[in-house]
């Protein structure tokens, strides 16, 4: 990443915790059942009648996310939205799809047909706060979000631009459940509830009322733990740090050991002595739940201390006001994503 | 009979346009549907052209047609009296 800095200036999030609030910190929702939905705010409150009636809930949850994040923030609009999803609008495919088997190829109306598409996520934003910039979807299973934040900031940096939109959006219908149970990215030994995400940030090159600063983020492929292990270790050595500068890692460890297993090994490589906070038993499972651990590192850069239900073993851990947090994500053992967050 | 379908149409009208904030009570069956009155749009009429198909079996057959036929609640009832074939 360039030498011109980076920053998180606001975020908000729509999840199985309290929408648009910080909640979670100290008083989480307990996450009861395997498949567990998102709990929503009164979209009235957020969005007019009018301009809502032919969203989706996903839709619906993107926009109130951006408005949430462009006000904290004191934008009335950003220069770019850059998002990720796993499966887009599902739930107007879903729709969609079902009307097509029900009376053949003929008598589709076009609502749910124009909403099938993932990009229709990042297009409902652009509408909704008049942006006309740089409107990119990346979907790419479980590192869509760290994809986007990446070509957020590059877009940032090469463009000379100030401000970005990113997030990562999931809804998770009951049939779309099921079907990610049989693909077992869900549902297995141990794990967390699979949940739904709506997660956004602002990123920014001003610093003006920032979060936190984004000192550097990356995604690479890799195969075996290994050589997972040599990339972080490249990517601490290229910003000049050491697991010694490392506060708290930020892992996407869900319960399910083999999945587990990756995080283990790559912190056991490469920074052993540092406390792991888990927040997928909080949030849930799904493939925009990166963007909460995102959201997370962000949110307790600003905190004094770590609530304990974060830490992802039962041993005591001494209080820790972070300066600097290590977030990980993997998806399947091969496709990692590193951000580097840093108190400000 | 006339009054009947009104109502049915404003109740189908609503649902299919997710109009949430309004009753059938609030649709002047006189009034415009696009531009004043309800202010539709071009993606309603889309709907609106498969409403007809699906739930009375009239295809309407050119964007002009279309026109006179969604000029009002009352105007489609009228239409579809004269040419249902469900």
């Amino acid at each position: 990443m360039s030498a011109t800095p980076l920053y998180i200036r606001s975020a908000a999030q729509i999840s199985l915790q309290s929408p648009l609030s910080d909640d979670w910190l100290t008083s989480p929702r307990a996450v009861v059942g395997d498949y567990v939905r998102a709990v929503d705010p009164n979209f009235r409150d957020h969005l007019s009648g009018s301009s809502s009636r032919r969203m989706g809930l996903v839709l619906k949850r993107a926009v109130t996310v951006a408005q949430q994040v462009l006000s904290e923030a004191g934008l009335d609009r950003p220069e770019a939205i850059v998002v990720g999803t796993g499966l887009g609008c599902v739930e107007s495919t879903e729709k969609f799809l079902e009307a097509l088997c029900r009376t053949g190829e003929t008598l589709l109306g076009p609502t749910h047909f124009m909403q099938s598409t993932h990009n229709t996520i990042a297009s409902a934003i652009a509408i909704h706060t008049s942006c006309h910039g740089y409107n990119i979807t990346f979907s790419h299973k479980a590192v869509s979000f760290d994809l986007a934040l990446h070509d957020a900031a590059l877009w940032l940096l090469s463009e000379g631009r100030t401000d970005a939109f990113v997030g990562a959006f999931d809804e998770v219908t009951p049939t779309y459940h099921v079907l990610l149970r049989r693909m077992g990215f869900v549902g297995r030994d141990g794990q967390v509830a699979c949940g739904e995400a709506a997660a956004g940030f602002l990123l920014s090159t001003e610093s003006d009322r920032a979060l936190c600063r984004l000192l550097a983020q990356s995604v690479c492929r890799a195969t075996g733990s290994g050589e997972a292990a040599e990339r972080l270790s490249d990517f601490l050595s290229a910003h000049n740090l050491t697991a010694a500068d490392i506060d708290v890692v930020v892992s996407g460890i869900n319960g399910y050991a083999p999945h587990d297993e990756a995080y283990d090994q790559l912190c056991r490589y490469v920074c052993p002595q540092v406390p792991v906070v888990a927040y997928k038993q909080v949030f849930g499972e799904c493939y925009s739940a990166p963007a909460l651990g995102f959201y997370v590192a962000c949110r307790l850069l600003q905190h004094d201390a770590i609530p304990h239900h974060l830490f992802s073993s039962a041993v005591s851990v001494a209080p820790i006001r972070p300066t600097h947090i290590l977030y990980i994500n993997h998806s399947q053992s091969t496709d990692y994503a590193f951000a580097l967050l840093q108190r400000i | 009979m006339k009054e009947e379908l009104i109502q049915k149409l404003k109740q189908e009208i609503i649902e299919v346009l997710n109009l949430e904030d309004l009753t059938p009570a609030d649709i002047d069956a006189d009034a415009p549907l696009f531009g004043e009155g309800l202010g539709l749009d071009s993606i309603d009429a889309l709907e609106l052209i498969v409403l007809l198909e699906r739930n009375y079996g009239i295809k309407l057959k050119d964007a002009a047609e279309g026109k006179e036929v969604f000029k009002s609640v009352s105007v489609m009832a009228d239409y579809i009296e004269a040419h249902r074939t469900l």
